[in-house]
């Protein structure tokens, strides 16, 4: 008894020596096991012993009795062919003499080898070489308005690991994609959805291939791994399935506590929090109706986009106000940090705006504005704010809270990379990326999403023309494989009745208009994902072009136009419209006479669009519902961007998101 | 009952052991223990032929997101496919996998596959910074280049600068295919006139306004290390600052404290702080590649460091473009010392069709691919030939030309209004060679991640504000020697920690 505690004792307290000893070279004695030779290590002894045993088996035979009975009848198996021959005499006396000297031989060589194995071991992981062993890469997403706050827990992670100055792992934070994408990704490689590549030649990637997620609540992780399987090849060549749920394993601990909040500008906080609306704990039906009649709009992110827009949109459905009307809306923006780097853009302009936009967004990014940097944009640095310009993050009884789960996702069996993270993971779950923080009542209410709330309501009839000429071929931002790549991504904010229809439109050589229509002869156009990826097809593979055709003629000229007209250009066809710098006019002209079309979007690649023609709605206070682009009560919406980046699909998204609010 | 017999055996075996055996013994067991560190040290990990199970049987290139280059690449991957099925009845169709527009998680997708061993890819598209890291991690396979194959020798088929990109610790493991340096942007619709030199270039520049990238992040460094390099006469080695050539740190080397300082001071005045004196910061300091490029085009400054992609997205610009189609910029090889960039194409240690591999890289770098890519995309090439021959006038070819669409007659020349001609892609073609020449590496390190956060963490300040402070060159030395190494000791690689400290306390 003594002995049994005595031994467990002993080894329990070898194997921790051994492995408090070992852990700051686990990376490099991994490496070397991966990257030893293990076929010569084991095949050559193996060979050479075999060789001896056979040489010297005719002297051996009946003299030595083999100790143990398993090992006699092995012996006896494995040597039995041998058994049958009869030896020459010279073999025997031959196997006589080398006898000693083969084993000898051998099992010297076998110790010399075995001293040559822990020797490289001292040398490659044990001593120091000056540089640190390369760490393990380990990749963590999360929602693009975490990604600041996680990089620096990441980093502070690191730092406390470190080893000699060495880090045994470097984590890189990317940025998650939608639900909807999340959803297609994890069952397909972290591969964009290419089912309408044809036969091209590229993937697209959905950024980082994620070793572990941390969602912004439990209910983002729900509706990603609903009803959803993945294919998984089997080793006898056939297709199993299991479920995303034995792909992605969420933890019991939350890395971080939020809640949703009501972020208010300072200049505008007395206006809309009063003391009455305090003791009732903000309700948000009550605070909406404040900021209306304040002239105030509360607006949240894009909720196909972004998760904490889709947790508002599916919090005002089940029980707040009406989603929609001027004083509370979605914007364009795909994250909440945008939403308020937006917010701080419009700060730029003169008069006072700005203060009437109230945002719903988590309550840390009220906190990470305040703090001033660039939020993770590019463009969007500014100094900490304080007073006025400061945001106030108010929670509400109708807002809820955001547990923050730690998600891993095994794409392979590699223990290593699942130690390191259930490492980080806990560390972080000590370390949480927020703590409750705001004033306010805390509410207890956990984050729901419904896919529905996500998707917006009116649906879109949009027919999207393409510029076929030369020069915008020859873009090098919205080729028409840039275009063909932005518009499937923005498909997820498409639903199923949306009609979308697509051509392009230029003038031959002969200077006659022309306007090709994808799926022409059968329908033309698509209803539903159906019906888009025949668009997408089409535009891939036409290689029609031409000239320059005024955007007025082709209004004028079009068979069968949707209600609402997008038109894609480089802005080459402005100088074609008739009456020189009147491009606007003539514009305008066209639209009003075209009987079936309300609606006219110009996304405009690289040129400038026409004086006279205004901008889309950027992230103001809308008063009234009146006609964004326009002044008076007009029936007819025109509005024309010019975009310069490369962000071809965030012009397409912002394009159909504004002809949803037309229809 | 075995132990008797046993034990006999064992005891004649004693005593038959001589002088002979002993020696026999000390030879076999040397040979034993070579033996294995023989093996150990030539075998590389098991071949991944076969075990790679789950994978497409397709030739995998990873590589960033392209930005603005029009399809170009994929019509040239495409033309390979073609070709494969044309020659082979089995031929591997070659994808490329696009991770990211982010160049660091482009190294961490590739880093993390080659670290799993689960064959993601065969072919790697590299910035060049990275190839250190991923060749002393045994993350690529050596890649000796065949004379044979390029019809003359390495050194005269490639640039001498992007050649060297691909070799390290004296051996090959990656191929030039995309070159890259630093060019200056000239808006020549503003009074923004040509520098000649570098202290005239910063008169210029404070006058005109000029958009560099000095935020926090890589490109902050690269900026960092060209106002440096430019400051000092590179060609003299005893005249290096922060390095030398074979990538030792002299940072603390007599003088070369101030120097540094000196020629992040000029850079500082010239760019950050306002007309007058005042020591505003402006906002330029927190510039990227793409807000640079959008500060130019719409004229807010006069000047601008970008790399060669940007000629390509000005052209294409209307905007860019007088009423007679003349460009409204020009490009100048950068006023000093860039740093020079690129791509590099390397074989995944992994990868289950080296030969394959072999091939397309080959493929990709010949003169016909090379000139499709730069004519069309604006990628500078890497083959010596093609610069040669777009410098001889009359021979250089445009992305029309080369697609067989020759332009003919008055109507087609209104729409080739934003078409680069053959013209303009010659002079774009010799700056590129003149900044690509002139430029120099960072320094080689698997850990230049590392080195590149400490060393702009401490001089960032420096260049772009009045309150940064001038670090303790030994201290800082030090620490970007552990940078290096991929060490990192204390938070502040700036200041001692008594020293950090009692700034702190103050």
């Amino acid at each position: 008894m003594v002995t049994t505690a005595l031994t467990a004792a002993v080894t329990s307290v070898a194997t921790l020596v051994a492995t408090a000893a070992a852990t700051p070279f686990s990376n490099s004695l991994q490496r070397f096991i991966e990257q030893a030779p293990v076929t010569p290590l084991i095949t050559v002894p193996a060979s050479v012993g075999a060789l001896v045993i056979i040489c010297c088996y005719p002297l051996w035979r009946g003299r030595v009795r083999t100790p143990g009975r398993w090992a006699a009848a092995v012996a006896a198996v494995v040597l039995w062919p041998f058994h049958r021959i009869q030896w020459p005499q010279g073999l025997r006396s031959w196997a006589g003499r080398m006898l000693v000297p083969l084993a000898v031989g051998y099992i010297a060589a076998c110790l010399g080898a075995f001293t040559g194995l822990v020797g490289l071991v001292v040398v490659t992981v044990v001593t120091p070489s000056g540089a640190c062993e390369p760490p393990r890469e380990l990749r963590v997403i999360t929602a693009p308005e975490n990604v600041t706050a996680l990089r620096e827990r990441a980093e502070a992670y690191t730092k406390e690991q470190r080893t000699d100055g060495c880090a045994p792992v470097r984590i890189a934070v990317g940025a998650a994609p939608t639900i909807e994408e999340m959803r297609y990704g994890f069952r397909n490689e972290w591969l964009r959805d290419d089912s309408l590549q044809n036969d091209e030649p590229y993937r697209r990637m959905l950024g980082l291939t994620p070793d572990a997620w941390i969602p912004t609540g439990s209910a983002e992780f729900d509706l990603v791994v609903q009803d959803v399987s993945i294919k998984e090849e089997a080793k006898n060549g056939g297709v199993s399935r299991k479920t995303l749920r034995s792909l992605l394993h969420k933890r019991d601990e939350q890395v971080g506590t939020d809640h949703m909040a009501i972020a208010v500008f300072g200049a505008a906080k007395n206006d809309l929090l009063t003391g009455e609306l305090e003791s009732a704990g903000y309700p948000l039906a009550e605070i909406v109706r404040r900021a209306r009649s304040k002239g105030m709009s509360l607006v949240y992110p894009q909720p196909a986009f972004s998760t904490s827009g889709a947790i508002v949109a599916t919090t005002l459905s089940q029980a707040g106000p009406e989603p929609g009307g001027a004083a509370l809306r979605a914007t364009f923006d795909n994250s909440a940090d945008a939403l308020l780097c937006h917010l701080k853009a419009g700060q730029a302009g003169s008069g006072e705006d700005w203060a009437k936009l109230v945002a719903l967004v988590p309550s840390h990014t009220a906190d990470e504005y305040n703090r001033g940097g660039d939020m993770g944009i590019e463009g969007c640095a500014h100094n900490p704010l304080a007073g006025r310009a400061a945001l106030t993050a108010v929670s509400s009884v109708d807002l809820p809270t955001l547990d923050y789960p730690f998600v891993e996702i095994n794409w392979s069996e590699d223990p290593a990379r699942r130690a390191a993270l259930d490492a980080f993971a806990t560390w972080l779950a000590h370390n949480k990326l927020f703590e409750p923080s705001g004033e306010g009542p805390q509410p207890s209410s956990p984050a729901r999403i419904s896919a529905d709330a996500a998707r917006p309501g009116h649906r879109v009839d949009l027919q999207i023309m393409i510029d076929g000429s030369g020069s915008m071929a020859r873009s090098p931002t919205a080729s028409a494989s840039d275009l063909h790549d932005a518009l499937a991504e923005v498909r997820q904010i498409l639903t199923d009745t949306d009609q979308v229809s697509a051509g392009k439109f230029f003038a031959d050589d002969k200077g006659t208009p022309r306007a090709p229509m994808a799926g022409e002869g059968d329908g033309g156009g698509g209803e539903g994902p159906g019906g888009y990826g025949e668009v997408l097809r089409w535009i891939a593979d036409d290689r029609q072009s031409g000239f320059d055709e005024p955007v007025s003629a082709l209004i004028g000229g079009l068979g069968r136009p949707a209600n609402s007209l997008a038109v894609i250009t480089d802005g080459g066809p402005f100088n074609d419209e008739p009456g020189p710098g009147n491009a606007a006019q003539s514009i305008r002209r066209a639209l009003e006479k075209a009987a079936d079309v309300s609606n006219l979007y110009i996304l405009t690649f690289g040129g400038r669009c026409p004086d006279g023609l205004e901008a889309p709605r950027s992230v103001r206070p809308s008063p009234s519902d009146g006609t964004p682009g326009s002044s008076g009560p007009v029936v007819k919406h025109v509005v024309c961007e010019d975009t310069a980046g490369t962000d071809v699909a965030g012009a397409l998204g912002r394009m159909i998101f504004q002809v949803r609010e037309w229809s | 009952m075995a132990a008797g017999p046993a034990r006999s055996f064992w005891s004649r075996w004693y005593e038959r052991f001589t002088r002979f055996h002993l020696r026999l013994a000390a030879a076999c067991f040397l040979a034993g223990a070579v033996f294995v560190i023989a093996v150990s040290r030539h075998s590389a990990a098991p071949s991944a032929q076969g075990a790679c199970p789950g994978r497409p049987d397709d030739l995998i290139i990873g590589t960033g997101a392209e930005i603005g280059a029009g399809g170009v690449r994929h019509d040239v991957i495409k033309a390979w496919n073609d070709e494969q099925r044309k020659l082979k009845t089995k031929p591997l169709k070659a994808t490329l996998v696009e991770i990211s527009e982010s160049s660091d998680e482009q190294r961490s997708e590739l880093a993390a596959a080659a670290q799993s061993k689960r064959c993601a890819y065969d072919v790697l598209l590299l910035d060049v910074a990275y190839i250190t890291e991923f060749a002393r991690n045994g993350y690529l396979e050596k890649f000796e280049l065949d004379p044979g194959k390029l019809g003359v020798p390495p050194e005269r088929y490639f640039l001498r600068t992007s050649l060297e990109t691909g070799r390290v610790d004296g051996e090959r493991f990656a191929v030039p295919f995309a070159a890259d340096a630093p060019l200056l942007y000239r808006r020549t619709d503003a009074p923004a006139p040509p520098p000649q030199d570098t202290k005239r270039f910063l008169e210029l520049a404070k006058a005109h306004g000029y958009a560099a990238q000095f935020d926090d992040y890589e490109g902050g460094t690269v900026n960092l290390l060209e106002a440096i390099f430019s400051a000092q006469n590179r060609k003299a080695s005893q005249d290096d600052v922060v390095f030398d050539d074979r990538g030792n740190v002299v940072l603390d080397q007599d003088g070369n404290g101030e120097k540094l300082m000196d020629a992040l001071r000029a850079w500082r005045e010239a760019l950050f702080t306002d007309e007058d004196g005042t020591r505003t910061l402006r906002n330029e300091s927190a510039l990227r590649e793409e807000s640079s490029l959008q500060a130019f085009r719409t004229g807010l400054v006069g000047y601008m460091r970008n790399w060669p992609f940007a000629f390509n997205r000005l052209a294409a610009d209307p905007l860019m473009r007088g009423d007679d189609g003349s460009l409204k910029f020009q490009v100048l090889s950068f006023p000093g010392t860039g740093v020079l960039g690129g791509v590099d194409l390397a074989i995944a240690e992994d990868s289950p069709h080296k030969e394959e591999a072999r091939e397309l890289i080959y493929y990709l770098i010949s003169e016909e691919v090379q000139e499709r890519l730069f004519a069309c995309a604006g990628y500078p090439p890497v083959v010596t030939a093609l610069y040669e021959r777009y410098e001889s006038s009359g021979t250089a070819r445009t992305c029309g030309e080369l697609a067989g669409d020759g332009g003919d007659g008055a109507a087609r020349q209104a729409e080739r209004d934003t078409e680069i001609t053959g013209g303009q892609l010659a002079r774009f073609a010799g700056e590129v060679r003149r900044a690509v020449d002139h430029a120099r590496q960072r320094p080689m390190s698997a850990y230049y991640a590392t080195f590149s956060q400490v060393f702009r963490s401490c001089l960032l300040p420096v260049a772009t504000t009045t309150s940064g402070a001038a670090p303790d060159f030994h201290y800082f030395s030090d620490a970007l020697r552990d940078a290096l190494n991929g060490r990192l000791r204390s938070d502040d690689a700036c200041h001692p920690p008594a020293e950090a400290a009692r700034k702190i306390g103050h």
